[in-house]
């Protein structure tokens, strides 16, 4: 869930919760002003009919004839001469119908006593007020007109939130998503006016600096060791050569030279690749022209199946004629290479190879003893899984490289005994085709 | 035939006159540009092996001036596996091949081969070697006047073993020339073996024999 979403459905929660809570709050308080007013208005009737009652002056039957003429011209009056002392007055709320036959009312009664010229009446005095359920209807009408007026607020709000202030996050989040050691180009988020990003992308910009300080400095200690290295080979290599010519070289020691040129050999072969790597990295073949993939396979292929067919094991090829690859040719040769070799290297005598070249997929699959290789450890520099069968280790770190600087996929899956490779790739039109769009503002 | 060999690494150029010199050839050495210069304004090369860092300059400046002075010396760089812009500026100037650092002398001797038969033939790349006819651009070989059925491997173990001949052959840089970088895979010394036994029987059946000698525990060697 988005952060902004999520504080959105919060708030509205909480907007809904106290709204909610308003209501009864608002008839409570609606209800207490409206009967102190009512109550006040009964009071003040009775003191009104006390007043009236003492101003006309009447006694006896007479004053008896002007309290039942003054019960008729107020509804709900009721006076009820009695003996003894006045009483308190006692204010409570009645329901019964207001006409005969109507449905019931609710009124608020003041019961008490009124004193005129010398004689005490018990009195009733009625006001019609509004029942509950309506109040509370009401109010629930206004609440939730509000109500929705506020949460479609938020979420216009939020939208326009989540476009304007949350822009340069986002726009930070796309740039770091797009960062990549190896292109070495320093992270520039985009500037924002609210600290917190701030803070963030200096943060990020710091860290950032730092690893490709750190990956630098690797790298070119890789280089200029890998480079360091090629004249001492190159001698040696050289002084091999010039020792098998020596006239009367015993067996034993043609043996050991032989020996010691396998090992500069393999020596090279490792420096060789190290300097492959730290020039992938420095992206020194840039994909020039698209490559044949069909023809280098097929011909990669044949070769191995040559050398295969010593060990017994068969190749099987089916690839699809007229295939490209957007990849440098040197590269392209050793993502091929090493996937091949390394189906060869990892294979059991009597075993299979099978090649399948589709558009989009490349697939080297290979028979093998060994049981399935972890995939997050497979593709790491000098990893080997197979002491019998040693490549140095740098073969498959290479190959996938190279699938990822060009946009492919290098994945490893392991099968009913098979091992196998699939490098998921697009079409170099298609890749022109997305580069075109990455370029478009 | 005169090899001039542009190396300021000292002991890998005197490495290279020493595989390199023998009667018939003759190999001289320059250590720095300008050494470099005054040697190909004096004496026409078969052959120039030049490297790209020099102490006093690149390499590139002595093919540049041969390239001024209109000159077809054959002309090969040898340089840094890393420098693939050198590479590709030296090619197109016009050096005619490029071998990157280390490599095997063997295949150094099959470049040099390559480039100095043009160069003597007029571009009939023609090799011949104890009877044998190899046609460099064709990529055939022949024995008297009949062509041998050789699969495209087999020919090129026999190139590679007329271009380096009297000298002992590695059967390791024999491998790694027919595999590549593959070459450190179990069973590439065995695809070494059984291209080379066939090889051997065919120039057997075309009665051209004795030529190639296995050398114990090391590889083999062409003698003419």
């Amino acid at each position: 869930m988005r952060l902004l979403d999520r504080s959105l459905r919060r708030l509205s929660l909480y907007a809904v919760a106290v709204l909610l809570l308003s209501v009864p709050g608002y008839y409570l308080m609606v209800r207490s002003l409206w009967m102190g007013s009512v109550d006040e208005g009964l009071t003040d009737r009775r003191d009104a009919l006390e007043e009236g009652l003492a101003r006309t002056g009447l006694t006896g039957d007479t004053l008896l004839q002007a309290a039942r003429l003054a019960e008729r011209l107020q509804p709900g009056l009721v006076l009820t001469p009695i003996a003894g002392p006045a009483r308190p007055d006692s204010i409570y709320t009645a329901l019964h119908p207001d006409e005969p036959g109507g449905g019931d009312e609710q009124f608020r009664c003041l019961a008490g006593t009124v004193q005129a010229n010398g004689t005490t009446w018990a009195v009733v005095l009625e006001e019609e007020v509004e029942e509950t359920d309506e109040v509370v209807g009401a109010l629930v009408t206004v609440t939730a007109a509000f109500l929705a007026v506020l949460l479609v607020g938020f979420v216009l709000l939020n939208k326009r939130l989540g476009r304007r202030v949350w822009r340069p996050f986002e726009d930070t989040l796309a740039r770091l998503r797009a960062f990549d050691l190896s292109a070495q180009r320093p992270l520039v988020p985009a500037a924002s006016d609210v600290a917190e990003l701030n803070e963030l992308n200096t943060t990020l910009v710091r860290l950032a600096d730092r690893a490709l300080a750190t990956y630098r400095e690797q790298k070119e200690f890789t280089e200029n060791a890998a480079h360091e290295m090629q004249t001492p080979l190159a001698l040696l290599q050289s002084r091999m050569d010039l020792l098998l010519q020596s006239p009367g070289l015993t067996e034993e020691q043609a043996e050991l030279v032989e020996g010691a040129k396998r090992t500069v050999d393999r020596l090279a072969h490792l420096h060789q690749d190290l300097l492959l790597l730290s020039r992938i990295e420095n992206g020194q073949w840039p994909a020039e022209a698209p490559i044949d993939l069909s023809a280098l396979v097929a011909r990669s292929a044949d070769a191995l199946a040559e050398q295969a067919a010593l060990q017994g094991i068969i190749v099987e090829q089916h690839v699809r004629p007229g295939i490209q690859l957007a990849v440098h040719a040197t590269l392209a040769a050793s993502l091929v290479g090493n996937l091949l070799s390394n189906a060869l290297r990892h294979n059991r005598p009597g075993g299979r190879i099978r090649i399948d070249l589709e558009p989009g997929t490349l697939v080297v699959a290979n028979t093998g003893d060994t049981p399935p290789l972890d995939p997050a450890l497979l593709f790491q520099r000098f990893r080997t899984f197979d002491a019998r069968h040693k490549g140095h280790g740098l073969g498959l770190s290479i190959a996938k490289r190279i699938a990822d600087l060009h946009g492919a996929r290098l994945a490893y899956a392991h099968r009913e005994g098979w091992h196998s490779f699939t490098l998921s790739f697009r079409s170099p039109s298609e890749s022109l085709q997305e580069a075109r769009l990455a370029l478009r503002p | 035939m005169k090899l001039l060999i542009v190396e300021d690494e000292a002991e890998l150029a005197a490495d290279i006159a020493r595989y390199f010199s023998d009667a018939n050839t003759l190999c001289e050495r320059a250590a720095t540009v300008a050494e470099a210069l005054e040697r190909v304004q004096l004496y026409p090369y078969d052959c120039i092996l030049l490297d790209i860092t020099l102490p006093d300059g690149s390499g590139l400046e002595v093919l540049r001036e041969l390239k001024r002075l209109g000159r077809t010396d054959g002309v090969i760089i040898l340089s840094a596996r890393d420098s693939v812009d050198d590479r590709i500026e030296g090619i197109r100037i016009g050096a005619d091949d490029y071998l990157p650092k280390p490599f095997h002398l063997a295949e150094l001797a099959v470049r040099i081969l390559a480039i100095t038969r043009r160069n003597q033939f007029q571009g009939r790349n023609v090799v011949e070697a104890g009877g044998l006819t190899l046609d460099l651009l064709a990529h055939t070989a022949s024995h008297g006047g009949r062509p041998l059925p050789l699969t495209p491997t087999e020919y090129r173990l026999l190139h590679y073993l007329v271009a380096s001949a009297g000298k002992v052959l590695s059967k390791t840089a024999l491998a790694e020339y027919i595999v590549g970088d593959r070459a450190d895979l179990l069973g590439s010394f065995d695809l070494v073996y059984a291209h080379m036994k066939n090889l051997k029987r065919k120039l057997a059946e075309a009665g051209c024999t004795d030529h190639i000698r296995t050398i114990y525990a090391t590889g083999y060697k062409f003698e003419a």
